[in-house]
């Protein structure tokens, strides 16, 4: 407790003898000025200054909504850690930020409009649902990605049919933040895009489609086992693991017939969906496979699960 | 039906030689297979290796390959192994063109060329001094690139800027490079308006950096070491063949008239120095010296407000350069700088922009023999920026010691090179310059084959260590050892020898922020050590790789290491051959992890295709293995069924 009033005195000492100088060059009014001078320490990164970053924060934050506008032009900062605290501010300053934020989505420049979407995501408010649907197709992709982001993180279901569309974005970043979304949101009406993205080109939204499906959970299954033999490997590669992350005898004798599969990689797959299930009910499918196995890989994983369930 | 066997026979030669062309590395298909073998089974696949251009705005000053390799980080190996393929000659010309080569901006369709002149013009103003006609003819050749085709480049390389920006380029720019031991003792106001001051000069050099057409200068820069070093060449043989008698050809003068200025003839100008076989002593600005022998003394001063290219030759003795400016020893800055030590163990003592450094030029030391000592402080040892600054050792164990941004070190549309092509060598760099963002006792290194850009502003270059025999230890501390950083690559490729590769974090084929790193190890029974971020890791949509292919290993770290993803990055690990063993003091983040970030992961992959290995951490031999991590695994198999016949093929 000592330590930390002397680390604050140590920082006020500092503001008043006028050793903090500004941030960025285009401070005008005392109060941008202010703000600047105490922004210098709530973004170092130094160790010696590290006790003192969060009362700077702090101390920022303590000026509320009137500190907004300058820590809105702050994010068009070149460097990372000094958006990051500007990101930390805004969120210890809370609700009361908001009506700027908002109106600060208008913004020309992308980069501050992306980085506010997803303050205002890491924030959770759901004041901004409507404002963050409007901005959800901006031109800039980064932007359309923050904005999913955003919705899926506050959660209001009003942005369904957005995230849905965002699904099919031709950019594979925002594609993965819809999936991402999806997944929070637990959208249903998704379940049949989903599977589809599970052979994405792009590891991102293939892996949070998967993700997304598995939080959706039992509704899931059916569509995922219809599309395991895809002419797309990857649905079927994918839709095994996603299964068996599911769990429970329905997933895992979905995987069943993928233990025929000609390509080793798949047998694989399938016996590992079958490992993680929970289910014992496919032991019988795994025992069978294993009188004919040759394929190292397969048996390492066959053993792995007989092993599991042996004492079932 | 002659002509059809003919043609026939044609088409069956024909698509014989393409595939015998076609075959590729065995080493590299088993790798590559392995990788899309491992991928499969985390549910991924090879073409997953990818990442987007334009996570930052696309600059104008961004390379074609910077931007090739992002979009296929994997195709690093392919790239290290053509440069490295360019660096067995004598001659340094083949990597040079293709440091040049790679030198092209996305945004460039064709290359500017430097404009060949007819020069005899301009020696025909001279008297000659020496009687021997070979001689006449160097010097000739020396003097029309030094004063007619090198400066003509240089004029059209910086035709679009202004006085101002050519200034700014040589006062205020290159304070960006320099590091500050006083920085230590700063409060964190003043470092804050120091970086915002530095920031500003960048914003300033971006708005002109489009203008700055360097293919001019580093065009004329190749054509001009090729034709020094060819010369030097035919001079050697001339004197070893007794065809050129050094001694009868500096004493053959003609007698000069009275009251006749030097500078009227050829050899004798201000800044040309012709030294005979004794021990020399060289001070001050020069453009030429040819020395013939002897153990000879060099104190080398350089004015960049007043830039010249300059030429340096010296055909033997254990020789000793001393760096009196900044830009000397090998460098260019507005201009070219060559230095030829053709034999002799030699001690080469630079500041910083020396040995072997190109800002905003080019710069080359080539060294044929000897063992040599390299030392340095900053931007020194194969160091670039908007240039190619090059070291090339043909031999010798030899000694590289710097302080801080060096030793194959590239910034923006820069290459720096070390290639060295025999012993023992010890490369050290860092010590100097604190890392005093991240520790209180750990030191900046940034070199050892670093490719940098300036981050969130401008794309970077290409930094490298090509050492091909020998067995050579990398020391370094914080960021080295084929590390990429900001749309850069960073790379170490080292053919043969038991190696040593220590550091402390970010290292050991790493790669930050948009950025390329990585290590091929050929041949030798290889150590590498560090705390974290290293062993192939990426950082930030960024690839490293280590890629060690045959020999017993010993691979040690803490955490974040052997084939770690982070923050959406991509990292690999492979060890093709041998018995390998592998130790990490943390497991939850190494041998095969994908850390979760921006709401999904980065991929992290661990082979290891053959051999017998001993694993302390998540890897089993024989075994394959996921992290609980996104996305990551293992895989320790013997995948490649054909032993290891420990051959090491030589190229020449």
């Amino acid at each position: 407790m000592i330590s930390r009033k002397i680390v604050f005195v140590t920082f006020i000492i500092l503001i008043i003898f006028g050793q903090v100088v500004f941030a960025v060059d285009d401070a005008v009014t005392p109060l941008e000025k202010k703000i600047d001078s105490i922004f210098v320490i709530a973004s170092s990164a130094e160790l010696k200054y590290r006790d003192m970053v969060e009362p700077a924060k702090d101390s920022i934050a303590a000026m509320g909504a009137e500190a907004v506008p300058r820590l809105v032009e702050l994010f068009r900062s070149n460097t990372a850690r000094e958006k990051r605290a500007v990101e930390q501010i805004l969120k210890k300053i809370g609700h009361e930020a908001m009506p700027y934020l908002r109106k600060s989505l208008l913004l020309d420049d992308y980069r501050q409009v992306s980085r506010i979407s997803y303050t205002i995501g890491e924030m959770k408010d759901s004041s901004a649902v409507a404002d963050l649907i409007n901005t959800a197709f901006h031109k800039n992709w980064q932007v359309r990605s923050s904005c999913a982001g955003a919705l899926g993180k506050i959660g209001d279901k009003a942005a369904d049919e957005t995230i849905i569309l965002l699904l099919a974005d031709s950019v594979e970043t925002v594609r993965q933040a819809a999936a991402v979304a999806a997944g929070r949101l637990l959208i249903d009406t998704a379940i049949e895009k989903l599977v589809h993205m599970l052979g994405d080109d792009f590891y991102g939204p293939r892996m949070c489609a998967a993700n997304a499906l598995i939080k959706i959970g039992h509704k899931s299954i059916k569509p995922i086992i219809d599309s395991l033999d895809s002419e797309n490997s990857m649905v079927g590669d994918l839709g095994c693991i996603t299964l068996g992350n599911i769990g429970g005898n329905l997933a895992a004798l979905g995987v069943g017939s993928q233990m025929k599969s000609e390509n080793p990689a798949r047998r694989v797959l399938a016996v590992k969906a079958v490992l993680q299930s929970n289910s014992s009910l496919a032991c019988g499918l795994v025992e069978l496979l294993k009188e004919t196995e040759t394929d190292p890989v397969v048996l390492f994983y066959i053993d792995k699960t007989l092993e599991k369930y042996a004492s079932r | 039906m002659k002509y059809l066997w003919i043609l026939i026979t044609f088409l069956l030669v024909t698509v014989f030689a393409i595939n015998v062309l076609a075959q590729s590395d065995p080493d590299a298909d088993y790798e590559k297979e392995g990788m899309a073998h491992l991928m499969r089974l985390l549910n991924l696949k090879p073409t997953d290796l990818t990442f987007r251009e334009d996570y930052a705005e696309i600059d104008s000053l961004r390379l074609a390959v910077i931007s090739d390799l992002t979009v296929n980080p994997y195709r690093m190996v392919e790239f290290t192994e053509q440069m490295a393929g360019n660096c067995w000659d004598q001659n340094p010309e083949k990597v040079i063109n293709a440091a040049f080569d790679n030198l092209r901006r996305t945004i460039q369709d064709k290359r500017d060329r430097a404009i060949q002149q007819d020069g005899g013009g301009q020696s025909d103003n001279f008297t000659t001094f020496y009687n021997s006609m070979n001689f006449n003819r160097l010097l000739s050749m020396i003097h029309d690139a030094l004063y007619y085709y090198l400066p003509a480049s240089v004029d059209s390389t910086m035709a679009l800027l202004s006085q101002d920006e050519q200034k700014f380029l040589v006062r205020e720019f290159k304070e960006i490079i320099f590091e500050d031991t006083t920085d230590e003792s700063r409060t964190a106001e003043v470092i804050d308006s120091i970086q915002k001051a530095e920031e500003g000069y960048i914003e300033r050099f971006k708005q002109f950096a489009f203008k700055i057409r360097k293919d001019f200068l580093l065009d004329a820069g190749r054509e001009t070491s090729e034709m020094v070093y060819r010369e030097i060449k035919q001079l050697l043989a001339d004197i070893e063949s007794k065809e050129f008698n050094v001694k009868q050809v500096l004493s053959d003068t003609i007698t000069r008239p009275q009251r006749t200025g030097l500078a009227k003839y050829l050899g004798l100008r201000k800044g040309w120095a012709i030294g005979g076989p004794g021990n020399d002593r060289y001070r001050g600005d020069y453009h030429f010296i040819i020395d013939f022998g002897g153990n000879d003394f060099y104190q080398l001063e350089y004015d960049p407000e007043n830039p010249h290219s300059t030429i340096i030759v010296d055909l033997s003795g254990d020789d000793v350069y001393v760096s009196e400016t900044d830009f000397t020893i090998g460098s260019g800055c507005f201009s070219v700088g060559l230095l030829y030590d053709m034999a002799g163990n030699d001690t080469y003592n630079g500041k910083n922009f020396t040995c072997g450094s190109g800002y905003f030029g080019f710069g080359l030391l080539y060294d044929e023999s000897g063992t040599d000592r390299y030392n340095g402080d900053t931007f020194t040892q194969g160091a670039a920026t908007c240039g190619i600054g090059m070291i090339y050792d043909r031999g010798g164990n030899d000694v590289y010691s710097a302080a801080v941004n060096a030793q194959g070190f590239a910034l923006m549309e820069g290459f720096g090179l070390i290639v060295d092509q025999a012993g023992n060598d010890n490369y050290i760099v860092g010590g100097k310059y604190k890392a005093i963002i991240h520790y209180d006792d750990h030191y900046l290194s940034i070199g050892q084959g670093y490719g940098g850009g300036l981050m969130q502003f401008v794309s970077g270059g290409i930094g490298g260590i090509v050492d091909l025999d020998g067995n050579d230890n990398y020391y370094s501390d914080m960021v080295a050892q084929g590390c990429g950083w900001w749309y850069a690559l960073g790379f170490i490729y080292d053919y043969k020898g038991n190696d040593q590769y220590l550091s402390y974090q970010y290292a050991q084929g790493s790669a930050e922020h948009m950025g390329l790193g990585i290590i091929i190890d050929e041949y030798g029974e290889d150590f590498y050590r560090g705390k974290g971020l290293m062993q192939g890791v990426g950082h930030d949509y960024s690839c490293g790789i280590l890629l060690d292919r045959h020999g017993d290993d010993i691979y040690q770290a803490d955490g974040l290491s052997q084939g770690a993803g982070s923050a959406n990055g991509f990292g690999i690990l492979i060890d093709s051959y041998g018995n390998d063993i592998y130790y990490v003091r943390d497991t939850v983040n190494t041998q095969g992890y994908g850390n979760p970030r921006r709401d999904f992961g980065s991929i992290g992959l661990f082979l290891d295709l053959s051999g017998t290995d001993i694993y302390d951490g998540n890897g089993l031999d024989n075994s394959y293995w996921t992290t609980d991590s996104k996305w990551g695994g293992g895989f320790d198999w013997e995948f490649i069924v054909e032993p290891d016949s420990g051959k090491i093929e030589t190229e020449n």
